[in-house]
């Protein structure tokens, strides 16, 4: 039977899975705050709506807080009737950032960003605040694909090997600028 | 013999290239590099030394490919078969994280100045997908978003600037990484001219190219270390 302090202990991924939810209530009653106060505008009034709207929405941000909370509250109750989730599969589906993406792929942030923009990495959300999470599995995925391993030619060899550098480079320079005219 | 991926893990590269981005201390240089800037095989090789010391990310799009290999054989008459393997190359040096997607959106193209060349309009809309990435950054001013390319007069420059993108020639992108980084850019030069032996390319050769890109500073630089 596991203690208070471990059910309430996040799960096994670092990403807050309450955090859209909580990011798009924050937002809500940011909104609210700034319009004049109302006898009906107490806190847990204004908690309670801001809750209906973000849970109830047919939003993709909407279904993707829906979706994160029903996991967060199967985690919390598998962990207190023992159920055991297996390790392998929690690992694999594990919601990464941008940045531990990045480090992985060895790329900028905003490139990945722009994988999952274009849905390129599957399984990637994106919060209502706009922050996109990522499963490892996808993003490893992404590199088996697309990253050649074994690197065996640089640039340079394979330039002399191709026959890059006959042209001279002020002749190359010349035809290049020839073709910009050309193609005004 | 260099290569991208033996040098570095990408782990161990892009731990280091995030604080260490000379242009741009703090966060990263993205830059979108345009067709006409990858043709001259010199003016590639030190614009992809100079990506593979960490200087800064490099990108492109699919209309650059495809500009790049219908004139290849134009600008490499004697190669003119060469330019598939050419690209796949640059492809390789970047760890295949080199194509932009989405930037042919009706969004992103419609962001694009008006001012700006019909032909040339994808690397506006680029280099947009690139800032659109940086929202959830702690703090985008760190980060710098380039065009390079030498047909800057088709890329509406001030009008350009106002979306957070620089447009900047070759020449000037070369000179601009030396000054802020001397140490690196000159030591990325380097190992290049030890890496081609046939045929041999000696310093003053390769000054004499960067000064034909109008890279000046840097080709003045140079010249003063190898005295």
């Amino acid at each position: 039977m596991p203690t208070t302090a471990s059910r309430v202990k996040a799960p096994v991924q670092s990403y807050d899975p309450l955090e859209p939810l909580a990011a798009a209530i924050e937002s809500m009653l940011t909104v609210s705050a700034g319009k004049k106060q109302t006898a009906i505008g107490s806190m847990s009034f204004r908690v309670s709506k801001a809750l209906h709207q973000v849970l109830e929405a047919r939003t993709p941000q909407s279904r993707n807080a829906r979706m994160l909370l029903i996991r967060h509250l199967v985690d919390i109750e598998s962990q207190q009737i023992g159920l055991e989730i297996p390790q392998k599969r929690a690992a694999s589906d594990e919601l990464i950032s941008t940045a531990q993406a990045a480090e992985i792929l060895g790329y900028s942030r905003p490139y990945v960003a722009m994988l999952i923009d274009q849905n390129k990495l599957e399984g990637a959300t994106v919060s209502s605040g706009g922050h996109r999470r990522v499963p490892r599995a996808s993003v490893l995925t992404w590199k088996d694909n697309n990253q050649v391993a074994d690197k065996v030619t640089d640039l340079r060899t394979e330039g002399q090997k191709i026959g890059a550098y006959k042209s001279t480079e002020a002749d190359a320079m010349r035809r290049v600028k020839a073709l910009a005219t050309s193609q005004k | 013999m260099r290569c991208a991926g033996s040098r570095h893990s990408p782990q161990v590269r892009n731990s280091r290239v995030m604080n260490h981005h000379p242009l741009s201390p703090g966060g990263n240089t993205l830059v979108i590099l345009d067709a006409c800037v990858l043709l001259p095989s010199r003016l590639s090789d030190v614009l992809f030394d100079l990506m593979l010391e960490d200087l800064y990310f490099a990108y492109w799009t699919s209309d650059v490919e495809a500009e790049f290999l219908r004139n290849w054989p134009v600008v490499h008459p004697d190669a003119a078969k060469s330019g598939p393997k050419r690209l796949k190359a640059f492809q390789r040096a970047t760890n295949n994280g080199h194509l932009i997607f989405g930037h042919d959106d009706g969004a992103n193209m419609h962001r694009v100045p008006a001012r700006v060349q019909a032909n040339d309009r994808h690397l506006i809309a680029a280099a947009l997908v690139i800032v659109n990435g940086l929202d959830e950054e702690d703090d985008p001013k760190q980060h710098k978003v380039l065009i390079v390319s030498d047909n800057i007069k088709h890329l509406a420059v001030a009008d350009t600037r106002k979306l957070g993108i620089e447009v900047v020639k070759a020449g000037a992108f070369l000179d601009s990484l030396f000054a802020a980084a001397p140490q690196r850019t000159s030591r990325a030069i380097a190992k290049s001219l030890s890496d081609l032996k046939k045929p041999s390319y000696s310093k003053e050769e390769m000054l004499a190219a960067l000064r034909l890109h109008s890279a000046k500073g840097l080709a003045a630089g140079l010249a003063k270390i190898w005295e």
